[in-house]
């Protein structure tokens, strides 16, 4: 009994122990494993895969780092998917788990202390346009530039109906008409489930661009209370958008569609038109697909503006291992231009160097940069970055909000709400 | 109870209390103490008293989440316990026609619930398979935007609740049911008593344990209801799905603002054990001995 009683005592220790030990975080995680003189350095990759930045395109960044640098092991960390990738990130930074480094900082890099400070010679890489401060520091690094959103369409019917592409905003409309009158579904979105995917688009073809054009400093004087989201002219876009809805111009299933079923429904023809992302451009390119072809939406004042980003990518400030994640990045861009290329022509994004890397651009995407030669470039009032970035969460509560204009809520009211919100996330944060 | 015997029980919860402890216990503690202060979950804290919890009471997505989880749970708490517990009647007895049910019905509750969500989204999206068979049996007016509006994603929700949880209560109650003992119902079949008498005088007194700890677990389960709105409407459209955790995560991830979404999370905390207790007394009250 004596001794049973004592081996129960050790078991249970044992258990608590090895529970308690399940429980903590491996040694030097987050930087990788921190190496033994003569071990193998980790470095953390931080990516999220779609169909056109696949697996394939980050293993040849790593393949080939690793085969030019014996030592150091890149490892993928994958970005679980779906429409809120922020999220993803932030329970990953709030559980010491931020890879080392990270393709994506939006939403984070307004956070103090997330990511390291970038070294100048890395910087001297990049356009100068491209580089923002954050509270006098550069913590970011411009991988690539990406021009937005256009509408593309299905060549065959707009000859079929003896179409052209519009010229004006109310060619447009007469484009939207034309094809509700033949019994066909003019254009298509993404609904619930992918919340950007349903006014976003429409957003950034058509109203930011007009509002950036009467108020080319939107986002500073947003924040100096000089202006405010319910203005004339987002009413007047957003009213707009509402009018076509209620039209029926847009698919009357699109709310339940997620995104991805929204552009195959596109492709199947099951709409004429759909607003979308440069990648799909990039896509259509890469699976020789003819059928289909691209314009820029015409702004509803006739000005020419069109929306790109840059896409930022970061090393984390708690990284073990900085100086190698920033030669990582540096290698992708600078030293072997192939992979760079690569990334770059599988998601139809453009290099933001200051020694330009170019690749061969299928037809839909030269005619994607031909449609906005001239116009003038402005950023995402959602995503600019820097000094005036918006609140984190104020993206999230407009394309939100989009989704309840498009079910028939009040414009004005809508407008109002993304002002209250905005002064709530503003002084919240 | 002697020193030694003391000292190997403590043995033996220790472990159990360790997890407790560091897994509950502190994480409540902190969260409460997160709901005082004004933090973004990296950065510098900064207390702010009870002001999270006024503007929590303040908040009228919030209050709009409250209703939307209340809907979802009632509908859902009030059918899985009913239906759970006519399912259990109707596989109590045992045979291999029986078994095959109970293991039909619980395969749902064993299944990956995103993964399910998924299955169930791509089901309801307008082209999905639901609308298929409506268009070949009722014509196109049948097709509906199930997740697109707000009445009918809700009811989606609920639909999908249920038929995720529904095996689980089942078998709660179908455990409750077999510790019912055979004389009881035979000497209610000598008393005369029929089927609905055996029911009301001998089955429902007898599984009131079994009844406490469903109805508790399915409350306390779709007061926490998210990953079923994560996935099949992401709260949407608009805002019009969302339920009290799906804010709650919102308002700490989306929004940073990690200081008004523990004072929900507290709040929240309090009225799940509030009605947890009014449980089991109520229930407890209902209790026969044997």
């Amino acid at each position: 009994m004596k001794r049973r009683g004592v081996m129960a005592l050790v078991l249970a220790g044992c258990m608590a122990v090895a529970l308690s030990a399940g429980c903590g975080k491996k040694e030097g995680a987050l930087g990788g494993e921190v190496a033994e003189s003569g071990e193998e350095i980790v470095i953390e990759f931080g990516v999220y895969e779609t169909d056109n930045l696949t697996a394939e395109i980050w293993q040849s960044m790593i393949d080939a780092y690793e085969t030019e640098n014996p030592g150091v092991k890149i490892k993928k960390v994958l970005e679980a998917g779906g429409s809120d990738d922020q999220t993803f990130w932030k329970t990953m930074l709030s559980s010491g788990s931020l890879p080392d480094v990270l393709m994506q900082t939006e939403g984070l890099e307004t956070i103090e202390g997330v990511f390291a400070e970038v070294p100048q010679e890395l910087l001297n890489l990049f356009e100068d346009a491209a580089l923002c401060e954050y509270n006098g520091k550069y913590i970011t690094i411009p991988m690539v530039k990406q021009y937005r959103m256009q509408c593309y369409y299905h060549k065959d019917v707009f000859e079929e109906l003896n179409l052209q592409e519009p010229e004006t905003w109310d060619d447009f409309l007469h484009i939207c008409e034309t094809i509700k009158k033949a019994d066909k579904v003019p254009l298509m979105c993404g609904g619930t489930g992918d919340v950007w995917a349903t006014g976003e688009p429409y957003w950034i073809c058509v109203g930011n661009g007009a509002l950036l054009s009467e108020y080319p400093e939107f986002n500073k004087q947003l924040e100096e209370g000089t202006v405010q989201f319910n203005n004339p002219v987002t009413v007047e876009v957003l009213t707009a958008w509402q009018d076509m809805i209620n039209k029926g111009y847009y698919y009357k299933g699109a709310m339940s569609l997620g995104y991805p079923q929204a552009a195959e429904e596109f492709q199947k023809g099951t709409s004429v038109m759909m607003m979308d992302g440069s990648w799909v451009a990039a896509a259509m390119d890469a699976e020789g697909k003819d059928n289909i072809g691209v314009f820029a939406v015409p702004l509803m004042d006739g000005s020419k503006t069109y929306t790109a980003n840059y896409i930022y990518w970061g090393v984390s400030e708690a990284s073990e291992h900085k100086d190698i994640a920033f030669d990582f990045i540096r290698y992708i861009c600078e030293e072997n231009p192939e992979i760079y290329r690569a990334y770059l022509k599988a998601d139809g994004l453009y290099s933001s160097t200051k020694t330009a890397v170019t690749y061969e651009q299928g037809p839909l995407m030269t005619k994607f940069m031909e449609n906005i030669s001239g116009w003038e470039p402005a950023t995402e009032i959602f995503y600019a970055v820097g000094e005036y970035a918006m609140p984190s969460g104020v993206a999230s509560f407009v394309c939100k909000s989009f989704q309840n204009i498009f079910n028939g809520a009040d414009v004005s009211s809508e407008t109002v709400s993304w002002d209250a919100e905005y002064q709530r996330l503003l002084e919240a944060q | 109870m002697g020193k030694k015997k003391k000292g190997i029980s403590f043995g033996f919860a220790l472990p159990a209390f360790v997890i407790y402890t560091g897994l509950l216990v502190i994480p409540i503690m902190m969260a409460f103490y997160f709901s005082l202060t004004k933090w973004n979950g990296f950065g510098k804290m900064e207390f702010v008293g009870i002001k999270n919890y006024v503007n929590a009471f303040r908040d009228s997505r919030i209050f709009h989440a409250v209703e939307n989880t209340l809907v979802i749970s009632i509908v859902t708490v009030g059918f899985v316990n009913v239906f759970g517990l006519f399912l259990a009647i109707q596989v109590n007895k045992l045979s291999l026609r029986n078994n095959f049910f109970r293991v039909i019905f619980f395969i749902p509750f064993v299944l990956s619930s995103v993964a399910v969500s998924f299955v169930w989204k791509s089901i309801l999206s307008y082209t999905g398979l639901l609308n298929g068979i409506l268009e070949a049996v009722g014509g196109s007016e049948w097709i509906g935007n199930w997740l697109g509006k707000r009445e009918s994603a809700i009811v989606c929700i609920i639909i999908v609740e249920i038929w995720r949880i529904l095996g689980y209560h089942m078998m709660l109650y179908l455990a409750a049911l077999q510790t019912v003992p055979e004389e009881l119902y035979e000497a209610c079949t000598v008393d005369g008593g029929n089927a609905w008498k055996k029911f009301r005088n001998v089955t429902l007194p007898l599984i009131i344990p079994g009844m406490s700890v469903s109805v508790l677990m399915s409350i306390i389960n779709e007061l926490r209801v998210y990953d079923t709105v994560k996935i099949l409407t992401d709260g949407g459209p608009g805002y019009d799905t969302e339920t009290i955790v799906y804010n709650i995560i919102a308002q700490g991830f989306t929004n940073n603002m990690v200081g008004y979404s523990s004072a929900i999370s507290v709040v929240l905390f309090i009225v799940i054990g509030s009605v947890s207790v009014f449980i089991m007394y109520a229930m407890r009250k209902k209790e026969v001995e044997m």
